[in-house]
């Protein structure tokens, strides 16, 4: 068990007292009791949260990109990916994608080719220039 | 394409778990993995129960950590380890359970003189140290509730006071101040007694 400073500092004498109030033990059958009551109960879904949704949908988006490139290109990435994904989805599955899309950011004296080519349906690759 | 499936293993992948941390168990327990809920209750079912008895005074102890549990396995969906670890989490529910059952009825549970540890004492001296003992355990029952939580969580959890803050929905000013109620409550308490016992012990 860890030291607890901000307490122990504050009255170390009492808190060693404290320390050795003895505790009963749990039944032994506790554990398979509690496992047993609370599986037998059905869980709850977890709640919409619009904000936690648009969170992870980012995320996913934001992955692939490389590391360290500005908040700024990075975001831009992501306007062009979701506009090829708009773009691109009607032929998505029907295996009749041929060429890419492409498109620039510019950020200082930084630009990106952001490159999106459709494999599997899902995949899209990024290229930095 | 593979499809994972994540089911009850039998009891072979078991040690696998065991080296889940907490929040990685309740990632499987909220697909309604029930092997790694019982991996997680047995873990910290020591700890909890301990907690539960001296924040509640030792009433109905063992139903508020089932009904602790139940609660956890109920909204593990809910559990959002980005914004808390599952301690936290976990301990919030629990300590939120014992107060509202201690609120419900007085404390009454005694000491168990039976729990107390062997301490290789001479008779009389293990005499007046579990007397001292059970002062300190009666004084501590008789605490406010939150106050009794905060002492708990500090000393026996081992908390440090911003992580107790968090488990109780406070902020750390407050719960130093319920800490510093508390220790002077049971200064208060537990000084005449013992000041007495020496006393008596002395004449």
């Amino acid at each position: 068990m860890p030291d607890n400073h901000d307490f122990n500092t504050q009255d170390p004498e009492l808190a060693q007292r404290l320390r050795r109030l003895p505790y009963p033990a749990p039944p032994a059958d506790l554990a398979d009791r509690i496992v047993q009551f609370a599986t037998a109960q059905q869980q709850q879904k977890p709640p919409f949260r619009l904000g936690d949704a648009m969170t992870r949908f980012f995320a996913q988006l934001l992955a692939p990109l490389p590391a360290g490139m500005p908040q700024k290109s990075a975001f831009a990435c992501v306007l062009v990916m979701i506009m090829a994904v708009g773009s691109l989805a009607p032929e998505i599955g029907t295996g009749q994608i041929s060429s890419s899309q492409t498109a620039y950011s510019i950020e200082d004296d930084e630009s990106y080719l952001v490159t999106a080519l459709a494999y599997d349906d899902t995949l899209y690759e990024l290229e930095g220039m | 394409m593979s499809v994972i499936r994540i089911t009850d293993p039998p009891a072979g992948p078991t040690l696998m778990l065991h080296g889940q941390s907490d929040e990685g168990l309740m990632a499987l327990v909220a697909t309604g993995h029930k092997l790694a809920f019982d991996t997680l209750v047995r873990r910290h079912l020591q700890l909890a129960y301990g907690t539960a008895y001296r924040v509640s005074g030792g009433i109905d102890h063992e139903d508020i950590v089932q009904e602790a549990w139940t609660k956890v396995w109920l909204t593990a969906p809910s559990f959002q380890p980005a914004k808390a670890k599952f301690t936290t989490w976990f301990y919030r529910i629990l300590v939120n359970t014992a107060i509202d059952r201690a609120r419900q009825r007085k404390p009454s549970a005694t000491i168990d003189w039976d729990m107390l540890p062997d301490n290789g004492l001479s008779p009389e001296a293990a005499l007046s140290e579990n007397q001292q003992l059970g002062e300190l355990h009666d004084a501590v029952r008789h605490l406010p509730d939150r106050q009794r939580a905060a002492i708990t969580l500090c000393y026996e959890q081992g908390m440090s006071n911003k992580q107790a803050a968090d488990v109780m929905g406070m902020n750390i000013k407050a719960l130093e101040g319920l800490l510093v109620r508390a220790r002077r409550t049971l200064k208060d308490i537990l000084t005449p007694k013992q000041e007495g016992g020496a006393h008596a012990r002395q004449s």
